[in-house]
């Protein structure tokens, strides 16, 4: 073999490699699935999603059993369409709303906790089993908590211009006229959100209405005990339009408000110069910042709890992730058992983004940057969980609806005329619904104590 | 066929020693001695194989000189001497005028001022210097058209920078940038594929001055200038990631142009100069090769990456397809990056819309790995979700 004929041999053989190469690096396209996989249905995108498909790896390498986790930004009404459309229920599901549960145990759907996820959940967590379980049964495993009554701001801008965090909610209101006289909008807010369009004005709402009429009353309203024309949702919907809807409060406007996702608000708040001031969203909200901003009282963005009426420490809005089952099947039942146990959290708790209630695990253990949001959780301050998440769908359909349509058509609640009839027709979904219920059997459906329980529960 | 190269007759003594042609047109061999046209594949080591066939073939179509003319128009690309000095000045002025254009085009987001910056800009020269160097192995004016090509990139990021802090302000969102920078922070593949033939089109045309009329043609489809004034543009403006991709753009469309245009110039009959001392020919092919290793890298790892995408994409087509027959895609990006998929699609159909998260699902069973979809729905409906 001459030396020609050698290096064109080479050569063949070199594409044949280069082709080989190539194939094989899109080779992940052939990979087939193996063995029935668990599938995982919830609401968690982007690096949630990404840590919970952490864990479920964890738990894989642990068992063998594969799970399949699927996300979407229009979680509710998705599960909803898969229950009437006959598409096929998921096997397992994370639910932020304890209204939804509340609907789907009415209709029969949630499998109980087997014995041993149960026996884990009193391990782990601060409920005895009389609480979970007062006859045995149990069907909601808490999984993940989160604190929503924070306001985030740039530490560099507030001390740039000489504003000081406030103590109490008058204290905000002066702050914000302050903050409007400068170049700067006071609030990043952005409602959009696929089906659930809305939460985020209604979280605000939330907080105000904690804050000014009090635990008690708040708690009737989430119970669908108080209608909601009465004077405690009427102002707190007054103030939030003060507050943030009026003219010049919001970066962007209106237009801004409606038309981008609310995981997209905070943007301005790390342009520079900065589009706005502030920012109230929960501590999940750290997921949506730029990569490698860094949260504390010396780093980019720091938090403030929303302020009460007095200096006092304020009450927490919670809101909270739970997991149910829709399936009696021995490798969901321990996955279940896997995630409500001590180590069911521990590739997202090093990730960080995770917080949660569980008693077995030490304030060290969480990221650094969560062990703010769980010491908030350890001072005890007067806790409620998010009123919209526990409202049945059909009164939080109604409610979001009507909140997104007041920012559309007038681009804030203008004088307010028409909060009434707004507020008097989503009260009207309510006592439709409360008539529909009283004449089905009452066990059916727990309208406020039962769908109110499960709620707090999911928050832990 | 003239012969006024009778060095290349010594270097085909020694069949055992790679010959300067043999090595450059990376295992083609082209035959380049005179009247070694004849096909006579029998005295050569591939006679009895199909292959030694076809590459007699070859040999006995491909010309084994250039022309006088050809070799002059390809030596006239970079005036030496005293030339050189008003050449440079010349090539300077062009580009920041060109690159000027560009970025002002870019920024009112005007795909004809973006075509005439285009026209201006003098990039070509220097490149088609460099390819044809690096076919010659000829390492000084290898060296002195890179030189330039390097004065002509910096100059070029230089004014888009500076044009960007003028006029930048024009960018009222950053995260909203105009779609002719847009289109420039994403290679792909029919980028590739426009530099690769534009590069072969300058290849052939360079050293043929009847054809000299094409090459403003070539100029436009190649597009240097843009993505460099993209380069500095978004860099003024803080886009790091943007940045990069736009200087990736241009690095793979420079390879790629180098590269074709230097088979081209070798199917032309551009050949190494012999030299008498094998040890001086030596070196000259190493740097030839080493130039040709430097632009296949960037090449390949391109490549692959957009081989990557369009299999996704054709995945994502058929999934859309099962998911909602009626549906049809009227936007797609679908990328893949650290083994997941990253697909964005704007969707119009009839009706209600499928449920996003199931086509997620469909796409992650073809795909093998982590779906992140979103999806546009008649334009005003959006869905984002993740199958893992």
């Amino acid at each position: 073999m001459t030396g020609t004929t050698r290096r064109r041999l080479m050569l063949v053989a070199l594409l044949g490699a280069m082709v080989l190469w190539l194939w094989q690096c899109t080779s992940a396209f052939d990979r087939g699935e193996q063995g029935e996989a668990i599938d995982v249905f919830g609401p968690w995108l982007g690096d949630d999603a990404e840590a919970f498909a952490a864990v479920l790896a964890d738990f894989t390498d642990r068992t063998g059993i594969q799970v399949h986790y699927t996300g979407s930004n229009d979680f509710d009404s998705d599960l909803r369409q898969r229950i009437t459309r006959g598409i096929g229920l998921p096997e397992v599901a994370v639910i932020p709303q304890p209204g939804l549960i509340a609907e789907l145990y009415a209709r029969n759907l949630i499998s109980p906790l087997a014995d041993d996820t149960i026996d884990a959940i009193v391990e782990n967590y601060p409920f005895t089993r009389q609480d979970l379980a007062p006859d045995g049964i149990a069907f909601l495993m808490p999984y993940r908590t989160n604190v929503k009554s924070l306001v985030w701001f740039r530490p560099d801008v507030f001390e740039e211009h000489d504003w000081a965090v406030p103590d109490t909610l008058d204290g905000l209101h002066d702050l914000v006229d302050e903050i409007g006289e400068s170049d700067i909008a006071p609030w990043c807010f952005t409602i959009a959100a696929g089906s659930s369009t809305g939460w985020a004005a209604s979280d605000w709402i939330e907080d105000l209405m904690l804050r000014r009429a009090g635990p008690e009353t708040y708690e009737q309203w989430m119970l669908g005990a108080l209608a909601f024309t009465d004077e405690g949702v009427r102002e707190a919907v007054a103030e939030f339009d003060e507050l943030v809807l009026a003219p010049g409060r919001t970066v962007g406007g209106a237009q801004r408000i409606l038309g981008e996702r609310v995981e997209d608000a905070a943007g301005p708040l790390f342009d520079d110069p900065p589009g706005c001031a502030m920012y109230r969203q929960a501590n999940f909200a750290t997921n949506w910042f730029p990569d490698g901003t860094d949260v504390g009282p010396d780093g980019d963005v720091d938090f403030f709890v929303l302020p009460g009426t007095n200096a006092d420490p304020a009450p927490l809005l919670r809101g909270g992730d739970g997991l149910i089952q829709f399936i009696d099947r021995e490798e969901v039942d321990r996955l279940m058992t896997f995630l409500a146990g001590p180590d069911g959290a521990d590739a997202w708790i090093e990730r960080g983004g995770y917080i949660s209630n569980r008693d077995t695990i030490e304030i060290d253990d969480y990221a650094e940057a969560d062990r703010p949001f769980v010491e908030l959780l350890h001072e005890r301050r007067t806790e409620r969980f998010d009123a919209s998440d526990s409202f049945l769908s059909e009164i939080r359909d109604a409610w979001l609806a009507s909140i997104t349509s007041f920012i559309a058509d007038t681009g804030r609640l203008d004088d307010l005329a028409g909060l009434d009839d707004l507020l008097a027709s989503v009260d009207q979904v309510r006592l439709d619904l409360i008539a529909e219920l009283q004449a089905a059997p009452s066990e059916d459906l727990g309208i406020d104590a039962d769908a109110a329980n499960t709620g707090d529960d999911v928050g832990g | 066929m003239t012969d006024d190269h009778p060095t290349d007759e010594p270097l085909h003594e020694s069949s055992d020693t790679p010959t300067p042609d043999e090595v450059a047109v990376t295992g083609v061999a082209v035959a380049t001695e005179p009247g070694d046209d004849s096909g006579d594949a029998s005295t050569r080591g591939g006679a009895m194989t199909a292959m030694g066939v076809v590459v007699a073939w070859v040999d006995s179509v491909l010309p084994s000189q250039p022309t006088d003319d050809a070799r002059a128009a390809i030596d006239e690309l970079i005036p030496t001497g005293d030339g050189q000095r008003e050449y440079v000045a010349r090539f300077c002025a062009l580009i920041a005028l060109s690159s000027s254009i560009a970025a002002f085009g870019l920024l009112a987001d005007s795909g004809a001022v973006v075509i005439g910056a285009m026209l201006v800009a003098p990039l070509m020269t220097p490149i088609m210097g460099a390819a044809a160097a690096v076919v010659t192995a000829d390492n000084r004016r290898l060296v002195r058209a890179l030189l330039i090509i390097a004065l002509g990139t910096f100059l070029a990021i230089l004014v888009g920078w500076a044009v960007s802090l003028i006029a930048g302000g024009s960018v009222i969102d950053v995260r909203a940038l105009p779609q002719e920078i847009r289109s420039r922070t994403f290679p792909g593949l029919l980028d590739l594929g426009v530099a690769i033939t534009a590069g072969a089109a300058g290849g052939y045309i360079q050293p043929r001055r009847s054809a000299i009329a094409a090459l403003p043609g070539v100029g436009i489809a190649v597009a240097l200038v843009p993505p460099l004034a993209t380069v500095g543009i978004t860099f003024e403006l803080g886009l790091t990631t943007e940045s990069r991709n736009a200087f990736l753009l241009y690095l793979t469309n420079l390879a790629a142009i180098v590269f074709s245009a230097g088979i081209a110039l070798l199917l032309s009959g551009f050949r190494p100069h012999a030299d008498s001392r094998r040890g001086v020919l030596r070196k000259r092919l190493l740097v030839t090769l080493f130039a040709v290793l430097l632009v296949a890298i960037p090449l390949a790892r391109h490549t692959r990456s957009v081989i990557r995408d369009l299999r996704l994409q054709s995945s994502v087509v058929k999934a859309v397809e099962v998911w909602d027959p009626d549906a049809r895609i009227v936007e797609i990006e679908a990328d893949v990056a650290n083994g997941e998929a990253d697909i964005e699609l704007l969707i119009v159909s009839r009706g209600d819309p499928e449920p996003a998260w199931a086509l997620a699902e469909r796409i992650r069973e073809r795909f093998g790995g982590p779906v992140s979809l979103s999806v546009l729905y008649q334009g005003d409906q959006h869905f984002v979700v993740e199958a893992r």
